[in-house]
């Protein structure tokens, strides 16, 4: 499980200050359920988020130090699951970069 | 071609392999790459529907016990054909009885209050657990639980005895004993394990003794049916209801046992060695919800939960797992 994306794509997309089902954080970024629960739950516990059921926002009542947390939430990291995987260099001979 | 990769688990429903391995070094990083893209590289969640997110997000709150088992939890949800059958084990779940520390603590507790409720004294009362000489299981696990709970411990802790033909030769003319079983089900075996004890100590010639039963949790109608057969008091900390039966009433009740039926029906007829049939809705129809942490699980819960082979003999990697 990366719950570092999770909670980075979360803060993005309740940054609008709406409401949004969970499951809409499952159909465009394809993380699973326990990644959102987990992000979701992490935020809770930091005051950031409110939720609901299965939707969540951003906190009404948010702070100085919230903002804090957010920020640095909002970073992102590679997946260790892709650290096994070397990416081809974009530069090559054979796709005609030079 | 030669595979350079794991074969993945084959995907019943869609949980992502997430472990890839590259076991040779004379591979090609075209062809590598290629497979990678096509069957691993991904970090993302296959696609559910909002229905079983739904669910997921329902039962992570109510047993969190279930979060580090996502995956057997998904398998269990693509085994379901219909969105009523997804219902039906998602509230089972939700009703579950996960024994945990805290549970643990609490019987624990009380078991030690039931003892001297009985007024039972250390020099001439024996607890003893159900298992036989030359097996390991949930009784004697409970008991080494108990064995600093029962105050004052200095004086009780030499009074437990780990199997019953260790007790039938100790016990003594006027002595009590307590016979404590981690979990109840049916009643039966506790039953049998009186009917063997009392032979053993009419063997020896001991005919004046008394019977207490104890357990941390057990079924309902199970106590009650070693209560009534048994005539001796019997102690649970937790007593539970059966997991349909006594909880749907009507068109709900015949409607939850049609599902469960046709679950089962996913399930292999046998399973080393033991015939489905003989476990439907669990042990003699005892439809549990009910499994100590980390431990065994018991043959009286739905077979769902722990029955490790699906048709065709396609492994089924399930929410409980059962030895035995």
């Amino acid at each position: 499980m990366n719950i570092n994306t999770a909670i980075s794509e979360l803060l993005r997309t309740i940054l609008d200050k709406e409401w949004h089902a969970a499951y809409e954080m499952h159909n465009r970024f394809r993380l699973s359920a326990l990644e959102i629960y987990e992000a979701i739950a992490v935020l809770q516990q930091l005051g950031i988020v409110e939720r609901q059921g299965t939707n969540v926002r951003l906190s009404e009542r948010l702070e100085e130090r919230h903002l804090s947390i957010m920020n640095r939430l909002s970073k992102t990291y590679r997946p260790p699951q892709l650290e096994v995987y070397i990416p081809k260099p974009l530069t090559t001979r054979n796709n005609q970069v030079s | 071609m030669t595979r350079y990769l794991t074969d993945p688990v084959e995907p019943s429903f869609h949980y992502r392999a997430e472990s890839i391995s590259l076991t040779s070094s004379n591979v090609d990083p075209d062809t590598v790459e290629q497979i990678f893209l096509d069957k691993h590289m991904t970090i993302a969640a296959a696609h559910i529907s909002a229905d079983a997110l739904n669910d997921m997000f329902q039962l992570y709150d109510a047993q969190p016990w279930v979060k580090q088992l996502h995956e057997e939890l998904t398998e269990l949800w693509s085994i379901c054909s219909s969105r009523p059958q997804q219902i039906l084990v998602r509230d089972l779940i939700k009703e579950f009885c996960m024994f945990d520390a805290e549970l643990e603590a609490t019987a624990c507790k009380k078991f030690n209050q039931q003892i001297h409720a009985w007024e039972l004294k250390p020099n001439t009362t024996w607890i003893v657990a159900v298992a036989n000489s030359n097996e390991v299981d949930g009784s004697t696990a409970g008991l080494q639980k108990l064995k600093n709970k029962v105050f004052p411990y200095e004086s009780w802790h030499s009074r437990f005895i780990s199997n019953i033909p260790s007790a039938g030769g100790v016990i003594k003319n006027g002595d009590h004993i307590v016979l404590f079983d981690d979990f109840i089900g049916t009643g039966k075996k506790m039953l049998r394990k009186i009917g063997w004890l009392s032979d053993i100590l009419k063997e020896r010639g001991i005919e004046e003794f008394s019977i207490s039963c104890a357990c941390f949790s057990g079924m309902e109608f199970g106590i009650r049916h070693l209560a009534e057969q048994s005539n001796v008091p019997v102690f649970s900390s937790i007593l539970l209801k059966r997991g349909i039966s006594e909880r749907y009433t009507g068109d709900e009740l015949t409607s939850a046992l049609a599902h469960m039926k046709e679950l089962e029906d996913q399930l292999a007829p046998a399973y080393k060695g033991k015939k489905l049939t003989d476990y439907t809705l669990g042990y003699e129809k005892s439809e549990s919800l009910y499994c100590a942490i980390n431990d065994n699980c018991p043959n009286n819960v739905f077979p769902i939960l722990w029955w490790a082979i699906r048709k065709n003999n396609i492994p089924f990697k399930t929410l409980l797992q059962r030895a035995g």
